[in-house]
């Protein structure tokens, strides 16, 4: 159950990962450019609508595409995710999930059948065609028929969140997500679910909740500080490192052996994340783009005008929370540790789902 | 239990979940090693769901093996390790390598 989902949430942070430098781009142009942004400018925030109706996700079909069929599969996975947004007028990430390799993957068939029987000469005339053959064929299918399908996919999904928002529960969302973070479920449940819904909601308010629910790296860092003032042994002293690295850098992994060691340190994550969160409810605060890696300084390029206090607030308080948690805990059950029993004690404790 | 002789070790490939952030961290500091005990072969760093099919050694942390494993090419060594800095396993990876012995699955 764990592979299937590690693979599965592998396949669509695998779509949205390698683009996420234009995710930042766009984030980066929409907090400087909009009307409540850093420097308003009509002119240039012309380009912030487009970009994420249609660039972000054409962009991510094209690398579902890649994914089933090379270049090929990129080129009809970005065509048809075009025939998605138009199709159903909204932001179509995860239709450009689900028909980017799609469509690929119907281009890979047909190419399998056809390709050996071209005759010499005619090949680029083949490889032309055919993919804009198939590529009219898929989209056609995406605008007329699967419209409704995503339509009713993203309606579905954007009332959840929505509803998750509104009724103030987001900060409960934490309990699963701590969890599947250390089980290294952080990018699909980052960029396979939560990085799609914040762009679309920071399309239509200029910010997201969701930009921060497990990218914030307060609730980490409070864990290592645990493991420095309370620790033992390698696990203290490698903490200073691993918190350079974790908060700085915004490598996360890096604190997971921190957790898996001794489970019970999840609480101390709940504390630190669940405080957080309360604390952005609270303030309204939101991220305007993706934070990644999820390092405080991509938390800061991406904090829209005026919102520090929120943002800034809960990365300290979630900090302070896992700390305090993390070290009482280590205080009342310390982690067991014999120069030689560590990878023994690790392996032991390293949960299954 | 697959295993290489140290001699045979052309390509070492550092998988993790996105195949973006940790892998790379983990990528470079086992290139820092390799260098400094004068270790000549191909580091690289890949998605777990995505390693390169002339891969002879795959690293990767612990709660990814089982997906690395389905992924890994036929006959290459799984290397586990537990802690993203100077964890015994990619220690002994590269003292392996500089002594010649042969390498076993973990």
């Amino acid at each position: 159950m764990k592979e299937f989902i590690q693979r599965v949430g592998g396949a669509a942070s695998g779509m949205v990962i390698p683009n996420i430098g234009a995710f930042i781009a766009w984030g980066l142009i929409t907090a400087l450019f909009i009307g409540p942004g850093w420097a308003p400018n009509e002119q240039l925030s012309s380009m912030v609508g487009p970009m994420i109706t249609y660039l972000l996700p054409c962009l991510i079909g094209y690398t579902g595409g890649k994914m089933v069929y090379g270049h090929r599969g990129g080129v009809i996975g970005a065509v048809t995710t075009f025939a998605a947004i138009t199709g159903t007028g909204s932001i179509q990430f995860f239709g450009a999930m689900l028909v980017g390799p799609g469509s690929a993957w119907v281009l890979k068939k047909v190419d399998g059948g056809l390709q050996n029987s071209v005759p010499e000469g005619f090949e680029m005339l083949y490889d032309n065609f055919s993919l804009g053959i198939v590529g009219l064929g898929t989209a056609v299918v995406t605008n007329i028929g699967l419209s409704p399908i995503l339509t009713a996919i993203s309606d579905g999904l954007g009332n959840a969140a929505k509803g998750l928002v509104d009724s103030g529960l987001v900060p409960l969302a934490d309990i699963p997500i701590e969890v599947a973070k250390v089980l290294f479920l952080n990018n699909a449940v980052n960029h396979g679910v939560l990085t799609p819904l914040g762009a679309a909601e920071s399309a239509e308010v200029g910010k997201s909740i969701f930009f921060m629910l497990e990218a914030n790296p307060g609730p980490g860092l409070g864990l290592l500080l645990a493991y420095w003032f309370a620790g033992t042994g390698m696990w203290k002293s490698s903490a200073p490192g691993a918190i350079i690295i974790h908060f700085f850098g915004g490598i996360h992994e890096i604190y997971f052996p921190y957790v898996l060691a001794h489970p019970i340190m999840i609480v101390a994550m709940w504390a630190g994340g669940i405080s957080a969160d309360l604390w952005f409810v609270a303030t309204d605060a939101g991220l305007v783009g993706p934070a990644s890696p999820g390092s405080i300084f991509a938390f800061l390029s991406m904090t829209p005008s005026g919102g520090f206090g929120g943002v800034l607030g809960g990365i300290a308080i979630g900090a302070v929370a896992s700390a305090v948690v993390g070290t009482i805990l280590l205080k009342a059950r310390p982690i067991a540790e014999t120069d030689a029993g560590v990878e023994e004690e690790i392996e032991s404790n390293i949960p299954t789902v | 239990m697959s295993s290489i002789e140290a001699s045979e070790v052309k390509k070492i490939c550092l998988a993790c979940e996105a195949g973006a952030g940790s892998s790379l961290m983990v990528k470079n500091s086992l290139i820092k090693k390799a260098k400094k005990a004068g270790i000549e072969v191909e580091i690289v760093h890949s998605p777990a769901t995505q390693i390169p099919a002339d891969a002879d050694i795959v690293v990767c942390h612990k709660g990814l093996a089982g997906v690395a494993k389905s992924s890994a090419p036929e006959g290459s060594v799984l290397i586990q390790y537990l802690m993203f800095m100077n964890d015994p396993a990619l220690n002994k990876l590269i003292q392996d390598l500089s002594e010649g012995n042969q390498i076993s699955s973990t």
